[in-house]
């Protein structure tokens, strides 16, 4: 099904960017023969697995080929679907809203593979929500689409309860404090340095986040389970005003707005819920990169 | 050898290359703190030099025979006025000759170096251009300090002064006195470039931009990261804005994740450089 479609690019100068899982992607470059040459190929876990370095991947390359003179692109993508953890899945859901949002005001047409044999029902019913065109070979508008606002608002993290029994450091925590207390926490469990880096700086951009926006009173608490490190960060402050807030970088001229961005790029997971008082922001780290699950099937 | 970076509660024992800044409540609590710094100044052989708005020899009469220490030279008593002009449009360069010679004729009679204490608080109260010149100064001040056996003991006064103005002019001493909320970070001079140490988040970023936008025209800035606890994108962006003028900005040593966070906002300036360990 894939085949007319990467040809049609090829066949027009364009440049053409295809990211499968493995055997996926095998199938297709035999069904290409002599056009697979001219297709950039990746691998979906390695290109990458983690949802919002992927959408500056991508941004990163419409950019520089916009900059080498290219106007339009054909980009196949495939989600790291993680069997695990539902936040993840939740959080793929997102970005295919987010990358659609992000991808409109340039000329780029981009099929999302969705492999029905191995996901499961509720990523598939998601696809509807997120896409707004359905099927390759006779498109179809989706009735189910919404934007990324609308989607992102609707689609918020459930309520994030701290679970009983972790300590929390309540009320005026600086980010200086926070970051005391999530170094020495991740220092004890012993969590490798570079990781522990990236929590302390992600965890300090949302602590001051919080500040700079008007919270009076920040809590921070971190935790262990069985497959990650949490640090989660309360506020009573007014919350994010714009839904999408964090999911693209910001231009470079702008003076505000990249700590959340940098702390979805280095986190595994980033959610964010309003809550009654403010806004809870827990930040993951996985000892492992959830499993990824694919499935042998021809484009 | 690393200069010496501290955060004091005594003025005792404090040594040539030292750069200290004091705040301190009311004019005789500043005299006790110098004459505490002037005691080791004495043992350390410097010429000591005592400097305020109205300085009396009797400020310091716990010293011991003050006449004697004044006829001897080993003491020089001077008005702020008398040292940077009676207008406060002082020139930090004039300044920094001023000083220079005055270390080749403490030579010249015999001592060591110099031991200046000096409440600089009336150059600091007035418009934002005075504190920058004053903070101008502080950046020439402690290179001298750093390069030469002097030892400089700045008091600032906690009712005169406001309180933004005594944290960023904190921030340019190696040394700063306990029992006020300290500046998060500080600047000095150490070797060829500057020391950064402290923590540098969206918070202080603000005071960062001022702090090095008085500092004198330079055709480079080397900051040694070494022991800087932390220093966060915005941070970054300062010193980027700042190799946007045509100043060389060179950070050394810097933790990976500095690098890090420098790739990912996608900093790249020919003017911005970073090594990291």
């Amino acid at each position: 099904m894939l085949v007319p479609f990467v040809q049609d690019g090829v066949r027009r100068h364009e440049p053409v960017y295809v990211n499968l899982a493995a055997d996926r992607m095998g199938a297709l470059v035999q069904a290409l023969g002599p056009d697979a040459q001219t297709v950039t190929w990746s691998e979906t876990h390695d290109w990458t697995p983690h949802p919002w370095q992927r959408l500056r991947g991508i941004l990163d390359l419409v950019e520089s080929q916009r900059e080498a003179g290219d106007h339009r692109l054909r980009f196949v993508g495939e989600c790291a679907w993680p069997e695990g953890p539902p936040e993840l899945v939740r959080e793929w859901e997102r970005f295919d809203s987010v990358l659609n949002h992000a991808l409109a005001p340039f000329p780029v047409s981009m099929v999302c593979v969705y492999d029905a044999a191995s996901l499961s029902h509720h990523i598939l019913d998601y696809h509807e929500v997120t896409h707004p065109w359905i099927g390759l070979q006779a498109p179809r508008s989706s009735q189910d689409f919404v934007t990324a606002h609308e989607f992102l608002q609707q689609h918020a993290a459930d309520r994030l309860p701290l679970p009983s029994g972790v300590r929390c450091l309540e009320g005026g925590i600086s980010p200086t404090e926070a970051r005391q207390v999530v170094g020495a926490f991740l220092a004890e469990d012993g969590t490798p340095r570079d990781r522990v880096d990236d929590m302390i700086m992600s965890v300090s951009e949302v602590v001051t986040n919080s500040l700079l926006a008007g919270a009076s009173s920040v809590s921070v608490a971190c935790w262990r389970t069985q497959d990650r490190v949490v640090a989660q960060v309360d506020d009573d402050g007014p919350g994010l005003r714009d839904a999408l807030a964090g999911y693209r970088q910001p231009s470079p001229v702008s003076q505000t707005g990249r700590g959340l961005w940098i702390a979805r790029q280095l986190a595994d997971l980033v959610e964010i819920v309003p809550t009654s008082s403010g806004t809870s922001v827990r930040i993951s780290l996985f000892d492992r990169h959830p499993a990824l699950t694919t499935t042998t099937t021809h484009p | 050898m690393m200069r010496k970076h501290s955060v004091v509660s005594s003025a005792a024992g404090l040594q040539p290359h030292d750069h200290i800044s004091w705040r301190f409540n009311g004019l005789s609590h500043f005299a006790r703190i110098a004459i505490a710094f002037f005691k080791q100044g004495i043992g350390n052989n410097q010429r000591l030099m005592y400097i305020t708005e109205d300085p009396h020899q009797e400020d310091l009469a716990a010293l011991g025979d003050i006449d004697e220490l004044v006829d001897h030279g080993a003491l020089q008593i001077a008005s702020v006025a008398e040292v940077y002009g009676s207008d406060g449009r002082f020139q930090a360069d004039e300044q920094l000759r001023t000083f220079t010679e005055a270390l080749q004729q403490a030579r010249v009679d015999g001592y060591q170096g110099l031991a200046v204490a000096a409440d600089n608080s009336p150059l600091v109260q007035g418009s934002p251009e005075q504190v920058d010149r004053w903070m101008r100064w502080e950046y020439l001040a402690d290179r001298f300090m750093s390069a030469n056996p002097v030892a400089g003991l700045c008091g600032f006064n906690n009712q005169t002064v406001a309180r933004e103005q005594l944290d960023d002019l904190a921030t340019l001493h190696p040394i700063v006195s306990a029992g006020h909320q300290l500046p998060s970070f500080r600047l000095f001079n150490d070797g060829d470039g500057f020391r950064l140490i402290g923590s540098l988040d969206g918070l202080s970023s603000g005071q960062f931009r001022r702090v090095l936008g008085a500092a004198p025209p330079a055709e480079e800035l080397i900051v040694d990261l070494t022991d800087t606890e932390f220093l966060n994108h915005s941070a970054l962006i300062v010193l980027a804005e700042l190799a946007q003028t045509g100043t060389k900005v060179e950070m050394k040593n810097a933790d990976p994740i500095v690098k890090k966070i420098k790739d990912l906002i996608g900093l790249e300036s020919p003017n911005l450089h970073l090594q990291y360990r």
